[in-house]
C-alpha cells in the first residue's frame, strides 16, 4: 500500500493525523470488501466506519507493524461476521432489495456511476455485475471472504490464511470449491461462457 | 507415476502461485488429463467472469476523535469506580443523617439508628436460683403459718359444735325411731311394695310392645325378601325353558332337514338305478 511503516508506528503512538491518513488510505479497500460481502451500501459504510474506529482504538495493541494489513482484514471480517450474525436475527432485506431494482424510484440508479461512458454499455456491464455480485453472495460466507480477498483484495493465500486464521491449504481448499460453487451457480442462472466474454 | 494434484495445487497452479516443479509436473498432469484441464479452464473462466465487478468509489467519512482528556472520563473501569464510590457517600449521608449505628462486638451485628442506649445489666444463673429459693421460703413460711391458724380455728370450731348441739340431735333421732309403731314400719314396707311391682309392670309392658313392634317388622321384610326371591326364582325359570323350548325346535328343525336329505338322497339313488 502507499503507506510506510513510519505512519503505521506513529499512529500505533497515538498520533492522530497518522490514523487519520491511514483511514484515508484504507478506507475504499475496507469499504469495497464489506460492500461485495454484504452487497449493501449501508451496511457496508457501517461494518467500515466500526472497522477503523477499532482500528483507532486498538493500534497500540499491534506489535508487528509489518502485519497491519492482515490486522486491519482480520477486524473487518470479523465486524462482517457479527454484522451477518444480526442480520441472520432480523431476517431484514435491505429496502433496495425489498423494492424492484427496475423501478424509477429504485435506490439502484443512485448508485450509476461513469456517467460519460456508453450508457447501453454501461448499463449492461452494470446488470453483469450485479448478477455476479448475486451469484457471489449464494456462496457460504466463508468461501465468499476468500474469493473475494482473493479476487478482488489481491492477497496472498499465506495472507488470507494469516487473517482468517487457518491453513494455507483450507484456503485454497475453499477458494476451489468457492470458484466452482460459482460455475454452477452462473450454469443454473444461465449465464455462459459467451455471454461473460460477450459482455464484458 | 501416480502424481494427482489436490484442489490446493489446482488452485495455487489457477493463481500461478507454484514454484517451478510443481507447476511442471500439474501441467503434465493435465496434459494427460483433458477433463481436469477443462474444468480449470471453466475456472478460469468464472475468475475473468468476476472481474466485471469493479470497485465502488466511496468518500471517507470525517473521523472525529475524543479529545485525549475525556478519554478516561469515558473509561468503562473509570465509570464504575465512580459509581460505586457516589454508592458509597450517598449511604454515608442517608446513615449520618437517620443516626444510623452499625456495630460489630462479640460476634454479633448490631444496627439501630438514634443513640445508643445503656447495656442492662443482666443477671447470672446464680442469682436467679438463689432469688427463687428464697422467695420459695418465704411462700412455705407464709403457707405453713396459714395453715396453722386454720388448722386450729377449725379444731376449735368442732369442740364448739359437739359441745352446743350434737349429743342433743343423736338423742333426739333415736327417740323417734323407737316411738314408731309396727303397722306404720308394715304400711311403709308396702307401699315400697307396691310402687316397685307398678314400675316393674310398666317397664314389662313397654318392653313386649317393642318386641312385638320389631318382630312385627322382621316378619314383613322377610315376606317381601321371600316374594322377590321367588319372583326371581320364576323368572330364572321361565327363561330357562324359553332357551331349552327354543333348542329343541332348533334340533326339531336340523333333524328334519337332515331327515329331508337322507330322503332326497335316497329317493335320487333309486332314481338312477331305474334309469339305469
Amino acid at each position: 500500500m502507499m503507506h510506510a511503516d513510519s505512519l503505521i508506528t506513529r499512529a500505533r503512538e497515538g498520533d492522530q493525523v497518522a490514523q487519520g491518513r491511514l483511514v484515508q488510505l484504507w478506507y475504499k479497500r475496507i469499504y469495497n470488501y464489506c460492500y461485495k460481502f454484504f452487497m449493501d451500501h449501508d451496511l457496508a459504510m457501517e461494518v467500515s466506519q466500526k472497522t477503523f474506529i477499532a482500528m483507532c482504538r486498538n493500534m497500540h495493541a499491534l506489535q508487528d507493524t509489518g502485519r497491519f494489513k492482515s490486522w486491519l482484514y482480520t477486524i473487518c471480517v470479523n465486524g462482517c461476521r457479527e454484522e451477518a450474525r444480526k442480520l441472520k436475527k432480523l431476517r431484514a432485506i435491505p429496502l433496495d432489495q425489498a423494492s424492484n431494482p427496475d423501478d424509477e424510484n429504485s435506490p439502484r440508479w443512485e448508485k450509476s456511476s461513469r456517467r460519460y461512458e456508453n450508457p447501453e454499455r454501461q448499463y449492461q456491464q452494470q446488470e453483469l455485475a450485479d448478477l455476479l455480485q448475486q451469484c457471489l453472495l449464494e456462496l457460504s460466507a466463508e468461501q465468499r471472504e476468500v474469493v473475494i480477498m482473493k479476487e478482488y483484495e489481491g492477497l496472498k493465500f499465506r495472507e488470507i490464511a494469516e487473517i482468517l486464521n487457518i491453513s494455507e491449504n483450507t484456503v485454497k481448499s475453499r477458494m476451489y470449491y468457492g470458484l466452482d460453487g460459482l460455475k454452477r451457480i452462473l450454469e443454473m442462472k444461465n449465464i455462459t461462457k459467451e455471454t461473460l466474454s460477450y459482455e464484458l | 507415476m501416480n502424481f494427482k494434484p489436490d484442489e490446493g495445487l489446482l488452485t495455487a497452479y489457477l493463481y500461478g502461485e507454484l514454484g517451478t516443479d510443481d507447476k511442471r509436473r500439474v501441467e503434465e498432469y493435465l496434459a494427460t488429463n483433458p477433463e481436469v484441464l477443462k474444468e480449470i479452464q471453466a475456472l478460469q473462466q468464472v475468475r475473468k467472469g468476476l472481474s466485471a465487478i469493479t470497485d465502488k468509489e466511496v468518500i471517507p467519512p470525517p473521523m472525529v476523535w475524543e479529545p485525549a482528556g475525556s478519554r478516561l472520563w469515558h473509561a468503562p473501569y473509570f465509570k464504575t469506580s465512580i459509581g460505586i464510590a457516589a454508592s458509597l457517600t450517598l449511604l454515608i449521608m442517608v446513615g449520618w443523617l437517620t443516626g444510623l449505628n452499625l456495630r460489630l462486638a462479640g460476634g454479633e451485628l448490631h444496627i439501630g439508628f438514634g443513640e445508643q442506649t445503656q447495656k442492662i445489666e443482666s443477671l447470672t444463673a446464680q442469682e436467679v436460683q438463689r432469688m427463687i429459693t428464697a422467695s420459695l421460703q418465704e411462700n412455705n413460711r407464709a403457707l405453713t403459718s396459714d395453715w396453722t391458724s386454720a388448722e386450729l380455728r377449725l379444731a376449735e370450731s368442732i369442740r364448739q359444735s359437739l359441745a352446743s348441739n350434737g349429743i342433743a340431735n343423736r338423742d333426739a333421732l333415736v327417740k323417734q325411731v323407737a316411738n314408731a309403731t309396727h303397722d306404720q314400719v308394715r304400711n311403709y314396707v308396702a307401699a315400697l311394695q307396691e310402687e316397685n311391682a307398678r314400675m316393674m309392670k310398666e317397664y314389662l309392658t313397654l318392653s313386649a310392645n317393642e318386641q312385638q313392634q320389631v318382630i312385627e317388622e322382621l316378619l314383613i321384610d322377610f315376606s317381601r325378601y321371600l316374594n322377590q326371591q321367588r319372583a326371581t326364582d320364576l323368572q330364572t325359570l321361565q327363561t330357562r325353558l324359553t332357551a331349552i323350548e327354543q333348542n329343541t325346535d332348533l334340533f326339531k328343525q336340523e333333524t328334519e332337514q337332515i331327515l329331508t336329505s337322507i330322503i332326497a338322497s335316497v329317493e335320487g339313488g333309486n332314481t338312477k338305478e331305474i334309469r339305469n
